[in-house]
């Protein structure tokens, strides 16, 4: 019973935002949605409160090298590696509840339920990115999924709202319907559900580890394993599974379009790392399983070349700026996945490094997209001419938004990407850091047609009211963008421990 | 008589390929959701049949049959949410044919 | 020594491992594991001189600048920019390895661009600076490549580890080869940064600058660099006399060519900077004869004189409102007597008269010369003609400003004495120029030499290469027989010049009308400039226009353009793909999976 307790007290973050998502709930079915406002303050409030208790947690987790702990029988794993993740997701959640207070298109009451739904999508994250558990991982994904298809079509009265969110619900069905096929095919050549227990268990006994299965026919695992690895490819909008991305991105509301491309997309991505490092990397797994790690290693290689050459040629000839920065996004899962593509440890952390710095320039990006859809009513980018010398401060912080995503210094972007460069090279993907250099390159061409309109055109005609609480708050997250550009020091280090964790060994050649 | 394992999950198989079949070749969405409720059960399908070739007289694994419970679970789900949006669509557009979603593009 | 190993960084001022007793070291980024110091800083003997010269000189200069740019809209700027200069010739000579010399060095080029192109409202000041720096573009390139060798050689760019290194290569052939090329590479930088043939022509035009710029850095300090890198590095070039020889020997040929070119001049400044490169010649065929610290005393003492002769013209031309046509000046002494008695004090030093600074430095240099061999009696004689004009021209420059009559338009202008705070330094550099002597006596008056027992740490390891431990001496009836023929040059080439010139500028007609082509030649320091020019900056200009008309325009725009282009039109195909249906999205998406599969297989 002791340790029941001291579990509860593991999963506090967790227990916290489901507790708060309720009273959301309650809360506003209660006033009836007079002042949704008060809901959204509450939010942040409680946010803030498992933020506070998040960090608590990286600090003894940090203090012990991150080392995993196991709650609820095994189902639920605390490492640092989730509560990077997690102290990510309550950032963008915070920053997409606040964007939505300053959303201009959005009414002010009777929207309590956005909010209880944001803080269901941040619940589905956090038992997804800290699992070793499929059925966890399987639930908290679907949790995501659920709430987010509602997000998407939150305005179901606007046609394009209502068409995004179908084909959301069209498509992850499809990715769930598979991803959980092959999880079943997993489960029934393994007999376990446990990343771990398939990852290590050496086959003589029960469960029946993937090294004895790839030594008596490799087929069935490599039909499953790609299965599961589609699903989550759809999550993280890799090429071919990324059709969804730019029609849902674009119909969805915008607030809601930030914390899918930011928050949703890294959670994805979290899972894959923690699934393809449980599976093929962690210490003690046997010498054919990582061999055909290895395979694994290049065939995401090869769909990392695709998206990112897809995604950022696709966006060269994009008009509305919120479709651009989708396409931008899919660009932006393209060179994670070569962190993942090295399939080592320094190649895993500099993934999460990049996701980190995803975080920060996308939340600006979207940020200054909802303060000039505001201004202009418009999410051309046509619309923007001129603009910047009427809204001097956010436009100037956008330059260093597109700046960071370009991946030139001194900007956190160019440090991530440097990092994914360098361990792209190092792990011998030369041809695919080259195809990645020549992509940003590309890209510059897209994001700087933003920063050209803004600045390169005569002055523009309109006045952009002033929104000095918005504008203040995009001004940090840019601050933070070039701080942590030059100031690398702990976000390389927190990601360095949040690899730590995960147990990956070291490459012996 | 005892079906064999393998029958089970060629059955899994052949529902799951119905599902993404009816997933390619229809285009009513209703149906299209039920193609998708298809292959989830394809999945419990399979999830059972793991359960019972990894159990003996001595030892239960119920991994896939807790598995299954949760598939259902969010296959309602997944169904309620998007039955909720054909009806949307429906007052809409007045059709559920996956066609009609064309707005967004490019 | 403390090091602090949680920042990496050390912070001595204390006797290290390499370092003399009276030596300090300072360093910062210290990287141990890479057995190099990425910027440390020596005060030893011989950086302790040089800081001495820039920071003295260097701050009579900026009090006399205080008058003379007084009303200048760009004055913060000017300070800013010199201030940066004294820091980078700081930098310069205190580094204890030449890489951190390498940074100094090209900060001073950067200085010396910018106060050159001060002016570039006007235009051909800017032009100067941008020449400047590009012929130091060729000498700086082979400074790199002769680093790149010594690192090769020794593995380390610090000095210290160099000249203890350099006794183990002597022996081996290969290593010499190879310490002779970096040596001569090395050289070739001198040559830029010092204005020697062939890389002299961009100092005269330097004088576009404002003058106490030219007094500081194109005749005190910069332009000395070449000389202290050649002197910190002398037990390498000891090691190899070859090198020693083609020193120099373009030390002779630049000293002539200056010397020769400062005959004719009708601008004030470009005397001044002509006998600069032929003194800098002077320096350099010290080295050439292994008397390093007889090149550094003249540096010494060339800093004083020419320091003061350009402050002194600096002088004049603020007087006479912006002339230096000294062809439009005469009688200027009335006018003004300070800048006058100080200016002759510094002629007496530059022509040297007995026992000026000019004198002693200029003597040991030609004495040195004449005993180190046969050739070194052949330079020796290109070293006395050469002294021979620069007395005659500098009492020619002395006669046409200030004496004779007044051929200027006394309507127009009104010369005036400058104000106090430029005669101040004035002042004290003339005392300097006159007495600086004292810092190196010749061995004959039996008193110790300054200099020469100072830098002795210094120079000695290179001595001792150079010498095989022995020492050179010099028979005192030789030396009292050259100092006598040294004076009696000087006096009566000074008497001649002045005297041509007293009565007016008659004299240069003459010559012209005489010897019209030698003349010419002469006026147009060799028609080295107009050589170049046409010889190279012709055929580079018309390459450069084809490179950027053919190449960059067609070729290389092309190739970016057509890759802009391509990827435009690709980008449109791919955005076809996402034409909005339900149906082909799946179909995409199943296709994809089923792809995976089969690559799995493949691969």
């Amino acid at each position: 019973m002791d340790r029941y307790l001291a579990d509860l007290g593991l999963i506090a973050p967790e227990l916290v935002l489901t507790l708060l998502s309720l009273v959301v709930l309650v809360w506003d079915l209660v006033t009836k949605g007079r002042d949704s406002r008060q809901v959204a303050y509450l939010s942040l409030a409680g946010l803030g409160v498992v933020a506070y208790l998040l960090l608590g947690q990286w600090g003894d987790l940090a203090a012990t090298g991150g080392k995993a702990e196991t709650v609820a029988f095994g189902m639920v794993t605390i490492d640092a590696f989730g509560t990077f993740f997690k102290l990510f997701t309550v950032g963008s959640l915070a920053v997409v509840i606040l964007f939505v207070l300053a959303d201009r298109r959005e009414r002010k009451h009777g929207i309590g339920e956005y909010y209880f739904l944001l803080l269901g999508a941040g619940i589905g994250v956090f038992f997804m990115v800290s699992t070793n558990n499929l059925l966890l991982l399987m639930l908290g994904l679907e949790l995501l999924s659920l709430a987010s298809y509602s997000l998407a079509g939150f305005h179901k009265s606007e046609r394009r709202s209502a068409e995004a969110s179908m084909k959301y619900v069209i498509f992850g069905g499809l990715s769930a319907g598979i991803m959980l096929y092959g999880i079943s095919l997993l489960y029934g050549l393994t007999g376990t559900i446990d990343l771990n227990e398939m990852g290590i268990a050496d086959g003589s006994g029960w469960p029946v580890g993937l090294a004895a299965q790839f030594a008596q026919d490799p087929v069935p695992v490599a039909v499953a394993i790609v299965l599961i690895l589609a699903g989550f490819a759809y999550k993280v909008s890799v090429v071919p599974f990324h059709f969804w991305t730019p029609d849902v991105y674009e119909g969805a509301p915008t607030p809601v379009t930030t914390f899918l491309a930011v928050a949703s997309k890294a959670a994805g991505f979290a899972v894959l790392l923690r699934f393809v490092g449980a599976l093929f990397l962690v210490e003690g797994v046997d010498s054919t399983v990582a061999a055909y790690g290895e395979r694994i290693g290049l065939l995401i290689a090869i769909l990392a070349a695709v998206t990112m050459t897809l995604g950022n040629l696709s966006a060269l000839r994009q008009t509305s700026m919120k479709r651009m920065l989708a396409y931008s996004s899919i660009a932006h899962a393209g060179y994670v996945l070569m962190g993942l593509a090295a399939m080592t440890p320094a190649g895993f952390s500099a993934a999460m490094f990049y996701l980190a710095a995803y975080y920060f320039m996308n939340l600006g990006a979207f940020g200054f997209l909802l303060y000039f859809e505001g201004v202009n009513k418009s999410e051309d980018i046509d619309a923007l001419k001129g603009m910047g010398w009427k809204a001097p401060v956010v436009s100037i912080v956008m330059v260093a938004f597109l700046v960071s995503l370009t991946g030139l210094p001194p900007t956190v972007g160019f440090y991530g990407k440097l990092l994914l460069f360098y361990e792209g090279v190092d792990a011998g993907l030369g041809w695919l850091v080259l195809i990645a250099a020549l992509n940003s390159v590309v890209s510059l061409f897209y994001y700087f047609r933003i920063a050209k309109a803004l600045f390169l055109s005569e002055p523009a005609e309109r006045e952009a009211e002033p929104q000095p609480f918005f504008t203040g708050f995009l001004a940090l997250l840019g601050v933070g963008t070039i701080l942590f550009g030059i100031y690398t020091e702990p976000l390389q280090n927190w990601s360095e421990t949040g690899t730590d964790s995960l147990g990956i060994a070291e490459a012996s050649e | 008589m005892t079906v064999p394992d393998e029958h089970l999950l060629i059955l899994a198989a052949i529902l799951f390929a119905t599902g993404v079949a009816g997933f390619l070749l229809r285009r009513n969405a209703i149906i299209v959701l039920a193609s998708i409720e298809l292959m989830l059960n394809a999945a419990n399908l399979s999830f059972v049949a793991g359960c019972r070739m990894h159990s003996t007289s001595a030892a239960v694994n119920l991994d896939g049959a807790i598995f299954t419970i949760f598939v259902i679970l969010v296959a309602a789900a997944e169904a309620a949410v998007g039955l909720a949006l054909v009806i949307a669509l429906y007052r809409l557009k007045q059709t559920v044919h996956l066609d009609a979603l064309n707005e967004l593009e490019g | 020594m403390k090091h602090d190993r949680r920042t990496g960084t050390t912070h001595i001022w204390d006797a290290g491992p390499n370092l003399q007793p009276d030596e300090c070291q300072f360093v910062a980024m210290d990287r141990e594991e890479d057995s190099g110091y990425l910027l440390s800083m020596v005060f030893d003997r011989l950086s302790s001189v040089m800081a001495l010269v820039i920071t003295g000189v260097g701050f009579l200069i900026h009090v006399y600048s205080t008058g003379y740019m007084k009303g200048d809209p760009g004055y913060a700027k000017y300070f800013a920019y010199l201030n940066l200069f004294v820091f980078a010739m700081l930098m310069l000579v205190l580094s204890s390895n030449l890489l951190g010399l390498f940074v100094g060095w090209e900060g001073v080029g950067l200085c010396s661009y910018l106060l050159i192109g001060f002016w570039y409202t006007k235009g051909w000041p800017a032009e100067a600076g941008q020449k400047a720096f590009v012929v130091n573009r060729i000498g700086d390139a082979c400074f790199l490549i002769g680093s790149f060798l010594l690192v090769s050689l020794f593995d380390s760019l610090d000095f210290a580890t160099m000249v203890t290194g350099v006794e183990g290569l002597l022996n081996d052939p290969a290593a010499t080869a190879k310490l002779t090329a970096a040596c001569l590479l090395l050289f070739g930088g001198a040559c830029g940064k010092s204005a020697q043939f062939p890389l002299l022509t961009w100092l005269p035009d330097a004088m576009a600058g404002p003058t106490p710029v030219s007094a500081l850095i194109h005749a005190a300090t910069m332009v000395t660099a070449g000389v202290y890198l050649i002197v910190r590095l002398n037990p390498l070039y000891a090691a190899v006399p070859t090198v020693l020889v083609v020193i120099g020997g373009v030390g002779a040929l630049t000293a002539l060519i200056g010397a020769s070119t400062a005959l004719l001049q009708r601008d004030i400044k470009k005397v001044l900077a002509y006998s600069t490169v032929s003194q800098l010649g002077y320096m350099f065929l010290a080295l050439g004869s292994g008397a390093f610290a007889s090149a550094i005393f003249h540096l010494v003492t060339h800093a004083f004189f020419k320091g003061l002769l350009f402050l002194g013209s600096g002088s004049v031309i603020h007087g006479m409102h912006d002339e230096q046509d000294m062809y439009k000046m005469g009688g200027l002494k009335r006018h003004m007597p300070r800048t006058y008695l100080t200016f002759l004090a510094g002629a007496a030093a530059l022509s040297g008269l007995p026992l000026t600074s000019g004198f002693f430095s200029k003597d040991e240099i030609l004495a040195h010369t004449l005993n180190s061999g046969l050739i070194g009696v052949a330079l020796w004689l290109v070293g006395i003609v050469a002294a021979a004009l620069t007395a005659f021209y500098t009492w020619r420059m002395v006669a046409l400003t200030f004496h004779g009559r007044e051929r200027f338009d006394p309507e127009a202008v009104h010369p005036h004495e400058s104000p106090t705070s430029m005669t101040t330094p004035l002042m004290v550099l003339a005392v300097l120029s006159l007495g600086g002597g004292l810092l190196g006596l010749p061995v004959v008056f039996h008193l110790p030499h300054g200099i020469a027992s100072w830098l002795e740490p210094v120079t000695a390891p290179g001595l001792a290469i150079l010498h095989h431990g022995g020492e050179q001496h010099m028979s005192h009836a030789l030396e009292w027989v050259l100092l006598a023929l040294g004076s009696g040059i000087a006096l009566y080439f000074a008497h001649k010049g002045f005297h041509a010139y007293v009565g007016g500028t008659e004299h240069d007609e003459r010559l012209y009308r005489a010897r019209p082509g030698a003349a010419s030649f002469l006026r147009d320091a060799w028609r080295i400039d107009s050589t170049y020019g046409r010889r190279i900056v012709q055929p580079l200009k018309l390459f450069s226009f084809l490179i950027a008309t053919l190449v960059d325009q067609f070729v290389i725009d092309g190739a970016v353009n057509g890759v802009a282009v391509v990827a435009r039109k690709t980008g449109g195909r791919l955005r076809a793909l996402t034409d909005g249906s339900v149906k082909n999205y799946a179909l995409w998406m199943g296709a994809g999976t089923a792809v995976l599969l089969v690559a799995w297989r493949v691969f």
